[in-house]
């Protein structure tokens, strides 16, 4: 009986683990485009591998591009003309509708855009980008691409969990839910055993009399309730913080803020 | 002269009367009290009484020549027991701890019981019921059950003290109710407090505490309860066949034990009426007792006694109604197994529904 429990507990999981790639919103594009030679073929390379991972972790993608300039027919939309291009070619690079992230880097003209799309405009708000931009900018001022690429990384990961956390809607966590089931597994083998062995115990002092009191005896001649004072407090509700949405040149849903470094 | 002071319900502070608004007012944390309220507060603590919790003994019947017999006193040299029989009873052990009795002395001048509930179940049902005490037990040790025959079963009377009384008492509750609502972009939390004050009277009777150092109350009390309008007035007849244990603890000393036990559930009663609160705390708690009487009992008990593994095991059966009580021994490698086993399940289990319940959430 035992066996057979555990046999269909490992086929569960075993069909729990097969069917992970089945919800997947990631695309198979490359995370890492770079067209402006800012990074080495290792440093591009490792990045590749951490957005890749980024991406399949949290369900949505993750990319950095850059380029050596923003097109001329960018112009006309002034200080929005590296996020209007962004959205563009988040759209040219074929990254998820459904969730996604990309980040733009001119280096010639100092710009940083973000765009994002579907899930990734409601995770991923101003306010969130603006925290993104402020943990590289001093690495993007210095040129040192790597480094800011790699805590752009980290932030995109640290807003995500945030996110989902506020959400209820939490990255699998192995170590979590195997102590949450270890310990949930030691209470009820205690519980088990406790019921068990109190089944051995027909002996207990009595503490009350309640059995004994005469039927109909119990009178209340005093029954007064005196309102004293009153506490009152108030607590401000936060709001959600919001994304600022606008369309691409293909008519299409995309977020994202604009940044010099 | 004694000056009156008054404590802020809130924060314990020293209230100041404040002239100009006509109100209390608590200098520390601002809050501000009616006159109205320490008016009721004033008239419902004047009418609290003192915590009396005193008892009468209604025995006053001594045995006589007469009464005295055809009755043998023994005493058992281990436990202290003092064991009570006619002269046709043969009594070797003592009912409690299965050591070698004595005779000794009479009972002249002993307080002779009011009351007696004659044994109604005789010792083959005791044995059926410590048969089907044993029996689906799952950690008692098999070992036991197939070593452990019980051949002695004891018909004892075990002298109790029966309680009746009047409770009256005055209460004192804190109390809040807690509503909370949302305005504009606040969110906001009322907690209003009140004090709750009950007043009344509540009747016990019939309540047992037995009078005997030798058996521990916890077991005396598990085999409760007893239906005393069986009792009938004592009569030496009742003891043929049987053993009286003679009672070595009076009304007095059984006092405490029964005060707690009413004090207990006259608190809940009245708690019971204070209803309609978030939270309910006691403050302050006052029972007096009045009419309170004590009467000397001996009730049926059927007593054995097992030693395993160098432990005495002491089984009881309520002659009257037959519930029967006592504690077992317990396997305690099959209970570490049982344990690990269900924690084992119960975690892999948990683990496979965390599983698939993040997967498909």
């Amino acid at each position: 009986m035992k066996k057979r429990a555990l046999t269909l507990i490992m086929m569960l999981l075993l069909v729990a683990f097969s069917t992970v790639t089945v919800f997947a919103a990631t695309t198979s594009t490359k995370k890492v485009i770079d067209n402006d030679g800012l990074l080495s073929s290792s440093e591009a390379g490792s990045l590749e591998s951490k957005l890749k991972q980024l991406s399949n972790g949290i369900d949505m993608d993750v990319a950095v591009v850059t380029v050596s300039e923003i097109p001329d027919n960018y112009s006309q939309f002034g200080d929005s003309a590296a996020r209007k291009y962004a959205h563009d070619v988040y759209e040219a690079q074929g990254y998820s509708e459904d969730g996604g992230i990309m980040l733009l880097i001119c280096k010639a003209t100092g710009d940083a855009a973000f765009s994002t799309m579907g899930k990734g405009i409601e995770v991923f708000t101003d306010s969130a980008q603006n925290s993104i931009m402020s943990a590289m900018r001093s690495d993007l001022s210095a040129g040192n691409f790597a480094s800011a690429f790699d805590k752009y990384t980290d932030k995109v990961n640290a807003v995500y969990n945030d996110y989902a956390e506020n959400n209820g809607e939490k990255p699998f966590r192995f170590g979590l839910l195997g102590g949450i089931s270890s310990a949930i597994g030691a209470l009820v083998g205690a519980i088990r055993s406790g019921s068990l062995k109190s089944q051995l115990r027909s002996v207990y002092k009595k503490d009350e009399a309640q059995q004994y009191i005469k039927s109909g005896s119990f009178k209340l001649n005093k029954k007064i309730d005196i309102e004293t004072y009153k506490e009152v407090h108030r607590e401000k509700i936060q709001k959600q913080p919001a994304s600022t949405t606008e369309t691409s040149s293909s008519g299409k849903t995309h977020g994202g803020t604009s940044h010099k470094f | 002269m004694a000056l009156l002071e008054y404590k802020c319900p809130a924060c314990a502070g020293k209230l100041e009367f404040n002239a100009n608004a006509g109100k209390v007012k608590c200098p520390f944390c601002d809050s501000e009290f009616d006159m109205a309220m320490f008016e009721q507060l004033d008239a419902a603590l004047d009418s609290q009484v003192e915590e009396n919790l005193s008892w009468q003994t209604a025995s006053t019947d001594t045995w006589t020549d007469s009464d005295n017999a055809g009755m043998a006193v023994y005493s058992c040299q281990s436990c202290g027991a003092q064991i009570v029989t006619d002269e046709t009873t043969a009594a070797s052990k003592c009912p409690y701890c299965d050591n070698p009795i004595v005779m000794m002395g009479n009972l002249k001048g002993d307080l002779k019981p009011d009351l007696i509930i004659p044994f109604k179940l005789d010792k083959k049902a005791a044995k059926a019921e410590y048969t089907k005490h044993l029996s689906g037990k799952k950690l008692l040790p098999s070992v036991f059950s197939n070593q452990n025959h019980i051949d002695e079963i004891k018909g004892v009377y075990v002298p109790y003290w029966i309680f009746d009384s009047k409770a009256e008492a005055s209460m004192q509750y804190d109390c809040t109710t807690v509503k909370s609502f949302n305005v504009g972009e606040w969110r906001v939390t009322e907690t209003q407090h009140y004090k709750a004050f009950r007043s009344g009277s509540l009747e016990f009777e019939n309540i047992p505490v037995d009078a005997s150092k030798k058996i521990e109350d916890s077991l005396t009390e598990s085999l409760e309860p007893f239906d005393l309008s069986q009792a009938v007035p004592f009569q030496t007849a009742y003891m043929a066949g049987y053993m009286a244990d003679r009672y070595d603890v009076t009304a007095e000393d059984d006092a405490e034990r029964v005060n707690a036990r009413v004090k207990t559930s006259t608190e809940r009663t009245f708690a019971d009426s204070v209803a309609g609160y978030s939270s309910v705390a006691v403050t302050d708690s006052n029972i007096n007792l009045k009419n309170g009487t004590a009467k000397y009992a001996l009730l049926p008990v059927w007593i054995m006694n097992t030693t395993w593994k160098g432990n005495n095991y002491i089984f009881a059966m309520n002659g009257q109604t037959g519930k029967f009580v006592g504690d077992l021994p317990c396997d305690e490698s099959l209970k570490k197994k049982i344990t690990w086993g269900t924690a084992a399940i119960a975690a892999i289990a948990t683990f496979a529904v965390g599983f698939l319940i993040h997967l498909f959430t």
